[in-house]
C-alpha cells in the first residue's frame, strides 16, 4: 500500500513537471500567463526553503530579510561590477546564507516563539539599514536591476521561464535530497526532542546553523530571481506580506513535505490570481484567510494529504 | 581498571547550585547505581556527565581522558550512552527510525555496524523488531522504555547510563528492566544506574553511591548498603 501511494506522487509530480516545460507550447507566448508562473516558480523556491528551515524546529517569521538582502546584493553587483545576473543571484545567495549564519547563531538557545520574534526583528532590521543607506541601496526610491533576459530579445518571457523553472527544479530536488540524507534524519529529531537529538550524538548547533544557511541561500536566490525578473528593487521586498507568503503556502501544502510548499504555493497563487480577474483586490484577502482557516481546521497536514484522506474514507 | 572517574564536581543551574564536590567512579565491568532522594542530584550528575549541563568545576575522565566540557555528540562518540528519564522518544518516528538515529555517532553508523547493532537489539528486545515499523509514540510505556534503552544501545556504548529506567512501569516491568540491565553487563557493557527503587538496584550493583542534597554522603558494595542503617531508614523505610 505504501508502495502505490509512492507511485501517484511520482506520477503526479513527473505529469505537473511535463505539463510545467509545456505549457509555453500549448498555451503560446502569453506575457500575462507567463509572468505569473515565473512568479509562481519565485515562491515555490522560497516556500521550499523556509520549509527546510521549519523542518528542523525553527520557525521563521521574517524570512523576507533573505529574500531582500539576496535581491539588493544580486541588484548592486550587477550595476557596479556588470556581472551577469545569473551569476549575480548565487553571490546574492551566498550572501544570505552568511547573514543566516549570523542570524542562527543568535537564535541557537530560542525556541518557538522567541526565535519567531528575533527573525521577525531582524527583518525590520534589514529594512531600516537598507532605506538608511540611499547611495548604495537607493534608499526608498530602490534601485534598478538587470532583467534576468534583455528585454530586446524575442520572447525574452519565455527563456526567463525556462531558467526560473531550471532552477525551482534543481533547488527542490536538492532540498528533496538533503531531507532524505543524514542531515535531514538530525533535522527531524531535533524538531521532534531537541535533548534527545544531543544525547544520540547528534551536533545540534551545527545542524541548526546548516539549516539557516541552506534555507537562507535559496531564499537569497529567490529574491535575487524576482527582482531580476522585475527589473528593479525596493524596500517593499522586506515587507511583512513577504514573510508570511511562504509560511502561508507551506501550511495550506503541507508542512515538512516536499511536495505541501509547491502544491501549496500553486494552489494559492492560482486562487489569487482568479480572485483578481474577478475585480476582488482587497477581498481576496478575506477569501484567502477563509480559505487558510479551512484548510487548517479541515486538512491540518495540508492539501498534500487529500488523496490519503480520500483513500482513507474510501477503502 | 577506572573507566570513569568524576572528581570534586561542582554543578550550578545559575546561582543555585545543586553538586557539591561530587567524586566517585567506575571500574570497566561494574554497574554501579547512583542512590538519592528526589533533587539530591542524581540526573544533574549523569546530564553532566553526558555533557548536557556544564560543570563550574571538578574534572571528569572517561578511560584515562578528560571528556569534562565537552559537548555531548563528543561524548557520545567517546562511548558514553545515556537513557534520560522519563522515556523521551522520537515519538512522531517509527521504532526502527528512533533505533537508527541511536547508531547516529561515527562509530556506529556504518551500514554493516549498524545492522550488527540491530540484531543485537532485536534479540535483547524481541518485541521491537515485530513493532520496528509502528510509530514510536503509539507503543505502550514499557516498550517505549525498551525502545528507549535499545536505542541508547545502538551507539555501541562503552558505559552505559540509565536514568530511573524504571519510573513508572508496572512491576513486572520493573523486573524485565533489571534483567536486562543485568544481561547487558554480562555482555560487558559498564553501568551506571540512577534508580529510586533501592532494594532492586542494589541487589543488582556492585557498588553503589548515595548522594545527598548534592554531595556524595555514603559509598559502599551493593549488598553492604542495603544493610546499611541509614540506608535502611532513609530509603527502604526500615
Amino acid at each position: 500500500m505504501k508502495l502505490d501511494r509512492i507511485n501517484i506522487k511520482t506520477g503526479i509530480g513527473i505529469v505537473s513537471l511535463i505539463l510545467a516545460f509545456i505549457v509555453p507550447v500549448i498555451l503560446g507566448i502569453n506575457q500575462y500567463l507567463l509572468t505569473v508562473l515565473i512568479i509562481t516558480l519565485v515562491f515555490i523556491i522560497y516556500s521550499s526553503a523556509w520549509n527546510l528551515l521549519a523542518l528542523s524546529g525553527q520557525a521563521s517569521l521574517g524570512h523576507a530579510a533573505f529574500f531582500g538582502i539576496g535581491g539588493y546584493v544580486s541588484a548592486i553587483i550587477t550595476n557596479s561590477l556588470g556581472l551577469p545576473p545569473i551569476v549575480a543571484i548565487f553571490v546574492g545567495g551566498f550572501f544570505a546564507a552568511f547573514i543566516g549564519i549570523l542570524i542562527g547563531f543568535t537564535c541557537i538557545r530560542m525556541r518557538e516563539w522567541f526565535l519567531a520574534m528575533v527573525t521577525f526583528g531582524f527583518a525590520i532590521i534589514a529594512h531600516t539599514i537598507t532605506t538608511e543607506l540611499p547611495w548604495l541601496t537607493g534608499g526608498w526610491d530602490g534601485i534598478p536591476a538587470k532583467r534576468l533576459i534583455s528585454v530586446t530579445i524575442t520572447n525574452y518571457i519565455m527563456y526567463e521561464y525556462y531558467i526560473m523553472l531550471l532552477i525551482a527544479v534543481a533547488v527542490v530536488v536538492i532540498i528533496y535530497q538533503l531531507t532524505k540524507s543524514r542531515m535531514g534524519l538530525a533535522l527531524e529529531a531535533i524538531r521532534e526532542n531537541e535533548l534527545e537529538a544531543k544525547v544520540m550524538g547528534i551536533n545540534v548547533t551545527k545542524y541548526k546553523l546548516m539549516a539557516f544557511a541552506v534555507s537562507a541561500f535559496f531564499t537569497g536566490i529567490a529574491g535575487a530571481l524576482e527582482i531580476h525578473h522585475f527589473g528593479y528593487i525596493t524596500p517593499e521586498v522586506y515587507g511583512m506580506d513577504i514573510s508570511f507568503w511562504p509560511i502561508i503556502y507551506s501550511i495550506s501544502g503541507g508542512l515538512f513535505t516536499i511536495g505541501g510548499p509547491i502544491l501549496g504555493t500553486i494552489v494559492i497563487t492560482f486562487i489569487w490570481e482568479i480572485l483578481r480577474t474577478f475585480g476582488l483586490m482587497y477581498e481576496r484577502f478575506i477569501l484567502i484567510g477563509v480559505i487558510l482557516i479551512l484548510i487548517v481546521i479541515f486538512l491540518p497536514r495540508g492539501l498534500v494529504s487529500i488523496p490519503e484522506k480520500i483513500k482513507r474514507s474510501h477503502p | 581498571m577506572i573507566m570513569l572517574e568524576i572528581k570534586g564536581l561542582n554543578v550550578a543551574y545559575d546561582k543555585v547550585q545543586v553538586l557539591w564536590d561530587v567524586s566517585f567512579n567506575i571500574n570497566e565491568g561494574e554497574i554501579v547505581t547512583l542512590l538519592g532522594s528526589n533533587g539530591a542530584g542524581k540526573s544533574t550528575t549523569v546530564k553532566t556527565i553526558q555533557g548536557l549541563l556544564k560543570s563550574r568545576s571538578g574534572s571528569i575522565r572517561f578511560m584515562d581522558k578528560s571528556i569534562g566540557g565537552l559537548p555531548a555528540y563528543k561524548v557520545v562518540a567517546a562511548g558514553i550512552s545515556l537513557v534520560p528519564e522519563g522515556r523521551e522518544i522520537f515519538p512522531k518516528m517509527s521504532v526502527l527510525e528512533n533505533l537508527i538515529l541511536g547508531a547516529y555517532v561515527p562509530r556506529a553508523r556504518a551500514k554493516d555496524l549498524r545492522d550488527e547493532s540491530l540484531d543485537w537489539v532485536f534479540k535483547l528486545f524481541p518485541k521491537l523488531e515485530e513493532r520496528k515499523k509502528q510509530l514510536a509514540g503509539t507503543m505502550s510505556g514499557g516498550e517505549q522504555q525498551m525502545l528507549a534503552i535499545a536505542r541508547a544501545l545502538m551507539s555501541k556504548p562503552k558505559l552505559l547510563m540509565l536514568d530511573e529506567p524504571s519510573l513508572g512501569l508496572a512491576p513486572v516491568l520493573v523486573l524485565q528492566v533489571f534483567d536486562i540491565i543485568k544481561k547487558l553487563n554480562e555482555e560487558g557493557v559498564t553501568i551506571l544506574l540512577v534508580e529510586q527503587n533501592v532494594h532492586h538496584a542494589l541487589g543488582l550493583s556492585d557498588r553503589a553511591y548515595v548522594l545527598e542534597k548534592g554531595r556524595t554522603i555514603l559509598e559502599g558494595k551493593g549488598f553492604e548498603l542495603l544493610s546499611d542503617k541509614y540506608v535502611k531508614e532513609a530509603y527502604l523505610g526500615m
